[in-house]
């Protein structure tokens, strides 16, 4: 006799966690069956979503023809759409005969054998929408690159002939051409400004960088090291409290203090810009508060500013209008919030929260880098 | 490369603007070159890998847009470093692809060098022409 319990499983089928647990679930629920029966063997045969599954009460050959037993007695199995799922099958030495009492415990012990097709069959269809899910991920990042790349090629192009053209010829050119090669050239570069952020907004989310925890002191210095020129422009003070340990994808979390920080040096007021940026502990998240002592604006507006494209400034000031809603995308992928307070003339506090590092995963990120 | 004999480098580029801007930054870094330029990267193929072998074209390196017609470039990259005749020919990817992942690829497959097409065309001309020159001269 076949010592294997499970007579047929899909070929090239791994015995994945779900099969192996309906493969218990089913022995136990096909002994209590053949019991009832006063059977001794009992057999399921389902067809679990297309992947048939065939499970024996016992160890023995659960084939179609067992010798040892000629006498057998067959149960249709009904999924819960009233459809036959497959079918448990009792064999025995001896005439069976369906014990009418039994059948309440006949049903329950069948509705397990529902639940456990139904298990399979769902696991089997969240593989496969896993699969679809990255097959369409990966067209999406097909598509941004094409978009971005194809582009951005002719924009470059151009721009580099205007230059030429200049370069050549700027000399017997007079001064209005002159003047629109420049505002050609000033126009292109708006545009590709504007398809690397819109690059980065695409692009957000779709590595596989897992998060780590950081130190928001390194993330500040690193986005300060970046503005240095705007900063230095503008003379602004930057400051900052003690800050935490967080858990997040380091370049996301460095996007976002660069966004905030640049929007605070871009929307100004008349003194001096002044950033400071603090945080504190609200249930198992930091909010971290990034305050400017810049031009402000209405509060109204606070959710619209986050969308792309949506400046409360117009062309009056540079950007391309994605800074904040890459920040919000980059934000919520951490499964935070972010919002802004804002009055006219009076500043802005942008804040976000971001997850907390335990007390071992912050002691050890002390030195070290993700 | 011995004596002054200019450097036989084939260009795949699809962009005539490109083509001449890359041309342009090779003579501003003075590389002495014959260039053999092709728009699609199954010319390209071609030209490396001819059936006829006896009409093989051996250029001293190639320069490769990544998004050309028909085959792409990292495909042709690709199939350099498969070749055990071209495998160390220096190949100098020109793209204006920002996407990250172009760039790990191309690295992965042993891109000579890396130059993203600047907007700012000293910069293009220094990034292209110094580039490629180096390449050519190591």
């Amino acid at each position: 006799m076949n010592t294997d319990s499970v007579a047929a499983r899909p070929e090239g089928s791994n015995p994945r966690t779900h099969w192996r647990n309906a493969d218990a679930v089913l022995k136990q629920t096909a002994q209590a069956l053949a019991g009832l029966y006063g059977a001794s063997l009992g057999v399921f045969t389902l067809d679990c979503g297309g992947e048939s599954l065939r499970v024996a009460s016992q160890d023995g050959n659960p084939g179609d023809t067992i010798p040892d037993f000629p006498y057998s007695y067959a149960l249709p199995i009904i999924g819960r759409d009233g459809g036959k799922i497959g079918l448990f099958t009792c064999y025995s030495n001896r005439p069976l005969r369906p014990r009418e009492q039994d059948c309440p415990q006949v049903n329950q012990l069948l509705a397990t054998a529902v639940l456990a097709d139904e298990n399979v069959r769902l696991n089997t269809e969240s593989r496969e929408l896993t699969a679809e899910i990255e097959k369409a991920k990966q067209l999406h990042l097909g598509f941004i690159r094409s978009v971005v790349h194809d582009l951005r090629s002719p924009f470059v192009a151009v721009s580099n002939m205007a230059q030429l053209l200049r370069i050549r010829c700027g000399e017997i050119l007079d001064d209005q051409t002159n003047e629109l090669i420049s505002l050609t050239t000033g126009a292109i570069d708006r545009g590709l400004a504007l398809l690397s952020s819109l690059s980065a907004y695409s692009l957000i989310g779709t590595t596989a960088v897992e998060p780590c925890p950081i130190q928001l002191t390194e993330a500040v210095g690193v986005a300060l090291f970046h503005l240095d020129k705007a900063v230095r422009q503008c003379g602004a003070v930057i400051t900052t409290d003690e800050l935490p340990v967080i858990i997040g994808r380091r370049d996301d979390i460095e996007q976002v203090l660069i966004h905030i920080i640049q929007n605070a040096l871009t929307f100004r007021g008349t003194n001096s810009p002044r950033v400071h940026i603090s945080a504190i502990m609200s249930g198992e998240q930091w909010v971290v508060s990034v305050s400017d002592n810049g031009a402000g604006f209405d509060n109204r507006y606070a959710s619209q500013i986050f969308e792309p494209f949506k400046r409360l400034g117009g062309n009056r000031f540079p950007g391309s209008g994605l800074g904040l809603a890459i920040c919000k995308k980059i934000v919520e992928l951490h499964q935070g919030s972010i919002w802004a307070e804002s009055e006219p003339g009076k500043g802005s506090v942008f804040r976000f929260t971001l997850p907390a590092a335990s007390q071992s995963a912050a002691a050890a990120s002390h030195g070290a880098r993700c | 490369m011995s004596g002054t004999a200019p450097y036989r480098l084939l260009l795949v580029e699809d962009n005539p603007a490109d083509v001449y801007l890359i041309q342009e930054a090779l003579r501003e870094h003075c590389v002495a070159c014959e260039i053999t330029c092709l728009e699609d990267g199954e010319a390209a193929l071609q030209a490396l890998f001819p059936a006829d072998e006896t009409s093989s074209f051996a250029p001293d390196g190639v320069i490769l847009d990544l998004n050309t017609p028909k085959v792409e470039g990292i495909e042709v990259l690709r199939r350099i470093r498969q070749s055990p005749s071209l495998r160390h020919l220096p190949v100098a990817i020109v793209t204006s692809s920002e996407f990250p992942k172009d760039k790990s690829d191309a690295a992965a497959l042993g891109a000579t060098c890396y130059i993203l097409k600047s907007a700012r065309l000293e910069e293009f001309f220094a990034r292209v022409g110094s580039s490629i020159k180096q390449m050519l001269e190591q």
